[in-house]
């Protein structure tokens, strides 16, 4: 052989050689894609979804990373989709086109729908962390996971919780619901119509104008019904509208119910505790609750939390975490950054209290659609300027405080 | 329900009080209509305007009733400034022009409201919070303070206009703008005048309304579509037929709420201006126009 060629052929293999060396040290890192509101309207949702992923990401690469890939970091890249539905779309399709293995984030429902559509016809898995929306789940993608519950989603054990409110001296014999005229609204009636004849009490169904900014004439029909508990279903402008009316005309049911609104901090700011105290409400995440099998697991998540950013982690926060630990474990059993193989570890998992697992509910586990099947809300009041979790019991903080008129 | 007296006594009120200040927000529609032939779309914004400056107060430390005077000044200012530089332009336009470019000067300023203050609902509770009871009546008390104070500003408003000059040379140039030049009104500075002080009264009855209700950009059009509704009812520009109009309005909101349910006022009272449109497009005031 010539020694020109020899010399040749030697370089080629030495450069190739190199090159993969290059490649390998490339797959220290998994990219992950953080498609998400950074700016625009709803760029409050975007930063707690942004906080939660990172601190995940930065918890997980502190742990040793990704150990069955050798320690790989996750690197988490961010896309700004500034709140509008069509940059979600593109922004997807750069992440692709950048390498992400999975794509996360999304904490609006519209973007999600345009996200998730993307990543199905490119084959990618991509986890939702915000968006809450039923249909994200109900196209029939295999790629497609969701976190949340469903928005219309009222506790999974209605019917027990209110048995358990009322065990006292107060009887339930009639429940009113004064909901938004929407397709929310009537979702959530839907499944009182169902709780209230098994319960054996009456129904009484009060629908409101969305965005109504008078609620006099609602209130002087609630002064004048009889019932023991009023369930309120409405966005957060209605509620405070309604929890203020209820308030100056003196109302006092029982049970009060204002939903996911009570701890939010736009109606902590409208109504005061005064008038809020004894309302019940909803809430995702607490740091007080106690997961067993992780008993110090949510006080950890928010003390980290705000160690970092400098205040408390609210639940999109905590969710947005949530979906980060679940997809770290998908990419520990996949032991690969082929999607398809993540997309299966993310559909045959399980993500508990042994893993880490904070929220108020047994595991995460997707179902054949793609939904957190075990999601659920919990029932807060407020009691004496503190919030209270009352309901499930395994998580209660307290009783609930149920008094009559 | 409704045939108990107490009831249907609390209804009616709270449609009055409602209605009153409607009535005011209507009022100062109809006179830029009849004053300056234009369809201004943008008047939702001047009530979101005084909704935002009674926040403004509020989040200062200040009862939000006392925006009002210094609103007054810094806006007369204002929306002289719009007037000369933006409105004295199109209102010789055609109507379409006229209304692409209000609708966009409502767009604008709801942008520019987001912007500062952000889609966050809002209060501005004041002292006159709470409700009072009369008997087995509930009033609410800022909705009774805003009713009294439109009433006031309304009636000052006609009275404005019937006996003094200047409001005699509002009139005038309503009726016929260049027969009142021709006489000596100044045509450009009155038109100026009327913009400036339906605005101005538009800003005011926002601030009173604030007390009451829960704020948010999208007051605008809300207020915008009832605010046509009663200056449809009324006659358009008419003064005394748009505060008709605004309480009829009003009436017929709450006694909607009472007998059908709330998710079916907005579709009571616009099915009750589109009766209008189609049997008396005239209003209550108007001559049916010659066939």
């Amino acid at each position: 052989m010539k020694p020109k060629f020899v010399l040749a052929a030697t370089g080629w293999l030495l450069a190739a050689s190199a090159a993969m060396t290059v490649t390998s040290r490339a797959e220290d890192t998994i990219r992950i894609a953080n498609v998400d509101s950074l700016s625009g309207a709803i760029s409050a949702l975007g930063t707690d979804v942004y906080r939660g992923l990172h601190l995940a990401v930065d918890q997980i690469n502190a742990n040793g990373g990704v150990k069955s890939l050798g320690g790989a970091k996750i690197e988490l890249v961010d896309y700004d989709n500034q709140s509008k539905v069509e940059l979600a779309q593109s922004m997807t399709e750069k992440a692709i086109a950048d390498g992400a293995v999975a794509i996360i984030g999304n904490s609006s429902s519209a973007a999600a729908l345009a996200s998730t559509t993307v990543a199905e016809r490119a084959r990618i898995p991509i986890v939702i962390s915000g968006g809450s929306a039923e249909q994200i789940v109900q196209r029939g993608y295999r790629y497609t996971f969701k976190i949340n519950p469903n928005p219309n989603s009222i506790d999974k054990d209605t019917e027990a919780s209110l048995e358990n409110f009322f065990s006292g001296d107060v009887v339930l014999k009639k429940l009113i619901h004064v909901h938004e005229d929407g397709a929310w609204g009537q979702d959530v009636n839907h499944i009182y119509e169902t709780v209230a004849p098994a319960m054996k009490i009456g129904l009484e169904e009060v629908p409101y104008k969305f965005g109504t900014s008078d609620m006099s004439g609602l209130i002087s029909r609630l002064r004048r019904t009889d019932g023991q508990a009023l369930v309120f279903t409405g966005y957060l402008p209605d509620a405070i509208t309604f929890s203020n009316a209820y308030g100056q005309a003196g109302l006092r049911f029982p049970y009060m119910h204002v939903g996911i609104s009570l701890t939010d901090g736009n109606y902590t700011k409208a109504v005061s505790a005064q008038a809020r105290d004894n309302f019940f409400g909803y809430q995702y995440f607490n740091p007080d609750i106690v997961v067993k099998g992780n008993e110090k697991g949510p006080r950890a998540f928010a003390d980290a939390y705000k160690a970092k950013f400098g205040v408390d982690p609210g639940f999109i926060s905590a969710n947005a975490w949530t979906s980060m630990m679940v997809l770290h474990k998908a990419l520990e059993t996949a032991a690969s950054t082929e999607p398809q193989k993540i997309r299966d570890a993310l559909a045959a998992n399980t993500f508990g209290p042994a893993d880490g697992h904070i929220m108020p509910y047994p595991e995460v586990k997707f179902d054949a659609t793609g939904l957190n099947v075990n999601a659920n809300l919990m029932t807060i009041q407020q009691q004496d300027g503190k919030i209270v979790v009352v309901w499930p019991l395994e998580y209660a903080t307290g009783k609930a405080r149920v008094i009559a008129n | 329900m409704l045939t108990d007296p107490a009831y249907l006594t609390e209804i009616l009120i709270n449609g009055l009080l409602a209605g009153g200040v409607y009535a005011l927000i209507a009022v100062t529609m109809t006179v830029v209509f009849g004053v300056l032939k234009l369809f201004n779309f943008a008047h939702g914004a001047f009530v979101t305007v005084g909704l935002y400056c009674a926040v403004l107060a509020t989040s200062l430390g200040y009862d939000p009733y006392l925006a009002i005077v210094p609103a007054a000044l810094v806006m007369s200012a204002m929306l002289w400034l719009l007037y000369v530089l933006l409105i004295d332009r199109i209102i010789s336009r055609p109507t379409l022009t006229q209304v692409i470019f209000t609708i966009g000067l409502l767009t604008a300023a709801d942008a520019l409201i987001e912007m500062i203050w952000r889609t966050d609902p809002r209060v501005a509770p004041s002292i006159t919070s709470g409700a009072l009871f009369i008997g087995d009546i509930l009033v609410s008390k800022p909705r009774l303070v805003a009713f009294l104070a439109a009433a006031l500003i309304g009636f000052g408003f006609w009275a404005f206009l019937k006996w003094s000059w200047w409001g005699l040379a509002i009139r005038a140039v309503a009726q016929h703008g260049q027969a009142a030049q021709l006489i000596a009104i100044p045509r450009r500075a009155t038109l100026a005048l009327a913009f400036v002080l339906s605005g101005v009264a538009t800003i005011v009855a926002g601030i009173l309304m604030a007390p009451a209700i829960t704020v948010t950009p999208s007051a605008s059009y809300v207020y915008l579509g009832i605010a046509f509704g009663a200056v449809v009812i009324g006659t358009k520009g008419n003064v005394l037929g748009a505060m008709l109009g605004g309480i009829i309005v009003g009436l017929t909101e709450a006694l909607t709420i009472a007998l059908v349910g709330d998710e079916w006022k907005d579709a009571f009272v616009f099915a009750l201006v589109l009766v209008f449109l189609l049997v008396r497009p005239e209003g209550l005031f108007g001559r049916p126009a010659n066939v």
